[in-house]
């Protein structure tokens, strides 16, 4: 257990302006525009051409490790800023990599496009618009994830539901990602310790096992190879350079990457180094959704330990080596069609860092590296790292709670809270051992992972639960598709006698969607087995090496995959309205209420307000009480938790939605509860807005769903008006403590006003920078799209004051 | 609206892709100076493909553009080697064919060459199910397919794998873009 | 005369009327008549209609659903025949829009008592509790110390807003030994301003508040003056409330309240007396 050493925690005497060149730092990686990288796709996709099919599909471990050794030993070594740290993701210093394998053929059409469309440019040179057009993707035309999987099983309905896109989406066509892996062992090791342990396990291996290892042994290599060429790179500018001072840091530099990541780390710099440099060899094997670094301010703690206690290092240098780190992690994005901007734009890459909570043994975690860490946050404000803070009431102090909220206040939107009692619960209730729970760190957005020890591909499933909704009132159809049937005929709602029957049909819609969602996953997962093992990140992770297994194959300690849902809260209050409106008050017949929606309310105002304000609505307590929300969230859980995947994990259900709530509402009609069409759906697991006027009622209710039938993360989106001193931020914190008291798992808040969004969203240039909370992560503002904006402006907004909800008189 | 000249009317009528093809393969396409004057012969029949491409994408006229476009990338694959390196080694078969199945035309793409036929393909790579020319203007042409709302308005259906739209859709707005001079790209490496 | 009070609003998570975390409950029925009161909804004992024209939609419901048919609805207005209302509720509970809202609701110690715990982690977290406010909650010295007794039981602080107009005794033996915290509305000190602007004679006021203000330590004593325009910020008002308080209390404890102007929107919303129409 750590003792704070710090005098003051809030570090108040540090300052942007004071860090050296930290501010200048953070402009030019906001400032920099998104560069297109091609050039790992180049030496992957050469490397595989220059090969036989056959043999690549026979020994797919090798071969991966080979084309990604064949890219990170050619990599260009590129300083592109005076960043203390050495290494970019891609060629640039903002890029967006392309991944063919995956969802890099999305951009195709666009190539003659994409630099300068309006919404988010991505930058791509005529160089290498023809690369990708003439020599990659052809090769990989046949190949991605997508079309290998249709190959494979044909155009069978699980595929089929995937391309419509308004029912799931499945998060193994676009990456292996959403996954914290361990960095202690490279830290205090080096990665040659553990190609040591793979070359002499390859000896007396079985021949699957020998691959598995030969592959890890060759693509560490490589990264060490391309930290070599870095090395050299910096030594070489070094000689060239002038000024003294730039000189020293080149020299640092050169002499960081010549020992990490391939031997131990022996300063607190190296060490920090080496996490980075650790990142972009997984960036190199794998797309970046949500690779998150984990619990960096307990795997860093020792290595600044020494070096404070021994001189060579000050706060000073401390926070400025992580806010380096901080920018660093903003320096790649997502390749985004032009099609995906309008409907899921401003997502990162939602890298998480988690900070604060309890150790292995139970005892206050939070050291002076949390509040560094938290510091830095506050100073940065940026949409990377993902923050996140653990907070384990009775055990971590109040002033660390405290500390917290004092930050969201500051940066009015992060870091996000998570609840250590409950979420440990939750983990071992899943089977994770007391101890490896209690070091969870958080997988951007909101999934649990044991860092290092749990492959949880938490983003395997996001499923429209509307969809399902829609096919019971339609009888296996959804509105926008006609007359196609997709679902099981479950009747024709206006013949139905009671609310349990519909009720029934909506669970066997339900089901029938999940049955399909898991299928295409565990198809997928086949398809990732073949052609797409990890050998590099697998080398990151405990389990892997003792089995000498791949994490695709399972080779983790704890396996799962996540499905979370989309449309939550506006289904749960769409069953209690059609329950009080055609069961209950008989206010109309079914066959009426059918006719109003899929009208979209026109002329129904009387319908559509007795909608919106008399049934019972999710967020408050009398819902908690008798309406439907607890039973469906036991249902959904229930449902999953039946199912085994291909790892011999369990599917966990949880509850987050990226900007999917604000993209497959546009393109769903109206619903039930009021929800006029194409409007967005409310976030994770939040109320719908407006439908939840009492705070402390809204947390309760959130808090009774029971986080042990949450086990794949939550994102509670509350947004205030204003916290307006340290005292407000210390009764932020009470409220969120008492939310985690009563059952809550997690909470994000926007600390901004109605009129103040407006103003951003008719201004963008009075608000540069302005980060946002959307649902489980952050992003900028004026990077989302119209819609999104709107569902941000009209959430539910809290007084702080009174625990009311403001109402937005726009 | 753009006219069309009288020679390029003209060019247009007596153009015969049949003859285009035996020329090319009297002479062999590899020849660079073949190349120029087969160019330069066709030039009047490409531009006259090209105003009637650009006229029907904006409105003006009511023309099948399918049929517009196709034959126009059939033409410029055949005199142009560096727009001809898209079909490299490529061999696909798409159909495009409206809900009712009163429009059909199948682009062939093999052997470095595009075929169009009106025959009935067995097993195509792909095939995309328009409601009308609109909509697949709309798909093609406005800058980025927007394949999910073209859907969702029941204006496209499709079966295959999508890669193949897209790159068909490149190739198809890559011809466009030329022309409006809407290609835009970033710098040289070398300037970032 | 109820034997039960009414209670017009129980709102929680407020940081406002005490410490910590509370949960506000507004009783109903006054008998002040402050000309500024921001809470007109508070001033009868008896039930109150809220009708917000914006949200009527004209249709009718609250008219069917009435069992004793009092009301109409016209291009006037809404128009309810209050002296054979019995307050059943069924106008509101129809009403789509929320438009026509029925003020006051009667509940049960017991019931009460499982509302206000429900915030309990709430309390507990942030030393919060409950404040009794209204209105005046001393009207009903009876069940304010039972659920006062059954908060207090279960170790959540009180506090109590008054007027100050209340019967002592009654205050004394049923309320005063479970409660935490008294906040007291100090408004004019010259008797016949008091009249003039809330109705009724100061004298019952300040002797109160000499007889509570002996009772400390064991109950905390808040004076608060709301600071109206023209009428109790005058500084000769403030000055005589400060030499009154000079006698029993720390000068730093007075507290000086900022006008809430919300009334009058309120007062628009507001039913009129029996027979009255709105419009």
């Amino acid at each position: 257990m750590a003792e704070i050493t710090l005098k003051d925690i809030r570090l108040s005497e540090y300052t942007l302006e004071n860090l050296e060149g930290v501010g200048q730092l953070r402009e030019e990686m906001l400032q920099a525009p998104v560069q297109i990288c091609v050039e790992r796709a180049w030496y992957i996709t050469q490397y595989m051409k220059e090969h036989n099919r056959e043999e690549m599909e026979a020994h797919p471990l090798l071969y991966r490790a080979r084309a990604v050794y064949n890219y990170l030993s050619h990599k260009k070594p590129v300083i592109p800023d005076k960043n203390l740290l050495a290494g970019t993701t891609g060629a640039y210093l903002k890029t967006a990599p392309v991944y063919p394998e995956y969802i890099g053929l999305t951009i195709w059409s666009e190539l003659d496009t994409i630099s300068g469309r309006d919404k988010n440019p991505q930058l791509l040179t005529r160089e290498d618009a023809e690369k990708l057009n003439f020599d990659i993707y052809p090769y990989w035309i046949d190949r991605d994830v997508l079309a290998s999987t249709k190959k494979e099983y044909g155009n069978i309905m699980p595929v089929r539901l995937l391309e419509k896109m308004i029912f799931y989406v499945s998060g193994k066509a676009g990456c292996i990602s959403h996954t914290v892996p361990d960095f202690k062992r490279v830290l205090a090791e080096g990665l040659e310790s553990i190609i040591r342990e793979a070359d002499e396990k390859a000896v007396s291996a079985k021949p699957e096992e020998r691959e598995f290892y030969q592959a890890v042994s060759l693509a560490l290599k490589g990264l060490i190879r391309y930290a070599e060429n870095l090395s050299r790179e910096a030594q070489r500018q070094a000689m060239a350079e002038t000024d003294r001072e730039r000189r020293e840091q080149l020299l640092k530099m050169a002499e960081v990457c010549s020992r990490v990541p391939a031997k131990p780390a022996g300063s607190f710099r190296e060490a920090v180094n080496c996490i980075w440099l650790c990142l972009i060899g997984i960036h190199a094997e794998n797309i970046n959704m949500a690779i998150s670094p984990g619990r960096l301010d307990q795997v860093l703690y020792p290595y600044y330990k020494r070096d404070m206690d021994s001189g060579k290092l000050t706060v000073k240098e401390a926070l400025e080596l992580t806010a380096c780190l901080w920018i660093k992690t903003g320096d790649n994005v997502d390749l985004v069609p032009q099609v995906s901007e309008e409907l899921f734009g401003g997502a990162g890459t939602a890298p998480a860092v988690t900070v604060g909570g309890i150790d292995e043994k139970g005892r206050d975690a939070v050291n002076d590296l949390t509040y560094i860490m938290l510091k830095v946050t506050e100073l940065l404000k940026m949409r990377e790292p993902n923050m996140n803070a653990r907070y384990c009431a009775g055990v971590n102090s109040r002033e660390y709670r405290n500390r917290v909220c004092e930050v969201i206040a500051s940066t009015k939107a992060v870091p996000a809270l998570y609840n250590d009692l409950e979420n440990i619960k939750t983990l071992v209730n899943q089977g994770t051992m007391e101890e490896h729970a209690r070091d969870y760190a958080v997988i951007g957005c909101v999934e649990l992972a044991c860092a290092g020890r749990s492959y949880d591909a938490s983003s395997s499933i996001i499923l429209n639960l509307a969809a399902a909704l829609e096919m019971a009132l339609y009888n296996g159809k959804r509105y926008v598709t006609g007359d196609e049937q997709f679902g099981p005929k479950t009747g024709e709602p206006s013949k139905m006698k009671d609310f349990d029957e519909f009720l029934e049909a909506f669970k066997t819609q339900t089901a029938w969607l999940i049955a399909q969602a898991v299928d295409l996953n565990e198809k997928m997962a086949a398809v990732h087995q073949r052609m797409l093992p990890t050998p590099l990140l697998s080398a990151l992770f405990e389990g892997p090496m003792d089995k000498g297994r791949d994490l695709v194959f399972g080779g983790a300690v704890y396996n799962s995959s996540g499905a979370t849902h989309v449309g939550f809260a506006d289904v749960v209050d769409s069953l209690n309205a059609v329950k009080k409106l055609v069961f209950e008050d008989q206010y109309c017949t079914f066959e009426e209420l059918l006719y109003a929606v899929r009208s979209d309310f026109e002329h129904r105002d009387t319908l559509l307000a007795y909608a919106r304000n008399k049934p019972l609505k999710y967020g408050t307590w009398e819902e908690s009480e008798k309406g439907c929300s607890r039973e469906l969230i036991r249902f959904l859980y229930e449902t999953y938790q039946g199912y085994t995947n291909y790892r011999g994990g369990k599917y966990r259900p949880a509850y987050w939605t990226m900007t999917n709530h604000s993209g497959q509402g546009k393109i769903t009609h109206a619903l039930p509860n009021g929800r006029r069409a194409h409007q967005p759906f409310a976030s994770g697991i939040t109320p719908v807005s407006e439908a939840a006027s009492d705070l402390t009622e809204c947390f309760r209710s959130v808090g009774a769903l029971c986080s042990l039938y949450i086990p794949g993360g939550e994102a509670l989106n509350i947004k205030f008006t204003a916290i307006r001193s340290r005292e407000e931020a210390v009764l932020l914190g009470d409220f969120v403590e008492a939310y985690f008291r009563s059952g809550g798992q997690q909470v994000q808040f926007n600390i901004m006003s109605h009129e103040m969004l407006r103003d951003a969203k008719a201004h963008p240039e009075k608000y540069p920078g302005l980060l946002v909370r959307v649902s489980g992560y952050s992003a900028y503002f004026n990077d989302l799209n119209d819609s999104m904006k709107e569902e941000l402006i009209t959430r539910t907004e809290y007084g702080i004051q009174d625990g009311r909800m403001v109402p937005d008189y726009a | 609206m753009r006219d069309l000249l009288e020679t390029e009317l003209s060019a247009l009528e007596q153009f015969d892709m049949d003859a285009l093809d035996r020329e090319i393969m009297d002479y062999g396409v590899t020849n660079a100076l073949t190349q120029e004057n087969l160019q330069a012969k066709y030039d009047p029949v490409r531009k006259a493909m090209e105003k009637k491409l650009l006229n029907c994408i904006s409105g003006h006229t009511l023309e099948n553009i399918l049929d517009i476009l196709l034959t126009l990338m059939g033409l410029v694959l055949r005199l142009d080697s560096h727009y001809r390196r898209n079909i490299e080694n490529f061999n696909a078969i798409y159909v495009f064919t409206d809900k009712a199945g009163d429009f059909y035309s199948a682009a062939v793409f093999g052997d470095n060459k595009l075929t169009v036929t009106g025959r009935k393909v067995e097993n195509p790579t792909f095939t995309l199910i328009f409601k009308d020319n609109r909509s697949l203007i709309k798909l093609l042409f406005s800058g980025a397919p927007d394949i999910l709302n073209a859907m969702l308005n029941q204006e496209v259906d499709f079966d295959g794998n999508i890669n193949y739209m897209s790159k068909f859709a490149y190739m198809a707005l890559h011809l466009v873009l030329g022309l409006t001079g809407g290609i835009v790209f970033a710098q040289d490496t070398a300037d970032l | 005369m109820r034997r039960t009070p009414l209670i017009f609003d129980i709102s929680m998570g407020r940081l406002e009327d005490g410490e910590g975390i509370r949960t506000v409950v507004f009783y109903k029925g006054c008998p002040l008549r402050c000309q500024w009161c921001h809470n007109p909804e508070s001033h009868s004992f008896t039930h109150d209609f809220l009708w917000d024209r914006g949200k009527c939609l004209g249709c009718q419901g609250c008219a069917r659903a009435c069992p004793r048919g009092l009301i109409t609805v016209d291009g006037a207005g809404l128009h309810l025949k209050r002296e054979n209302c019995d307050a059943c509720g069924r106008c509101s509970a129809a009403c789509p829009g929320n438009a026509l809202l029925l003020v006051g609701k009667a509940y049960s110690v017991e019931e009460l008592l499982e509302i206000l715990l429900r915030d309990r982690c709430f309390y507990q977290v942030s030393g919060g509790g409950v404040t009794f406010s209204g209105g005046e909650p001393l009207a009903w010295p009876a069940y304010v110390g039972e659920t006062a007794r059954g908060l207090r039981a279960e170790g959540i602080p009180v506090t109590v807003e008054t007027g100050g107009y209340f019967e002592y005794e009654a205050f004394r033996k049923l309320v005063l030994p479970f409660v935490d915290c008294v906040l007291y509305d100090l408004k004019l000190m010259d008797e016949q301003e008091h009249i003039r602007y809330t109705g009724v004679s100061n004298r019952r006021i300040l002797e109160n508040f000499r007889r509570l203000a002996g009772q400390r330590p064991a109950v905390k004593l808040v004076p608060r003056t709301p600071l109206i325009p023209g009428i109790t910020d005058r500084s000769e008002n403030l000055e005589e409330i400060r030499r009154f308080l000079a006698g029993f209390t720390d000068p730093t404890d007075h507290v000086l309240l900022p006008y809430n102007s919300d009334g009058e929107r309120k007062r628009a919303l507001l039913a009129g007396r029996p027979g009255t129409a709105w419009s």
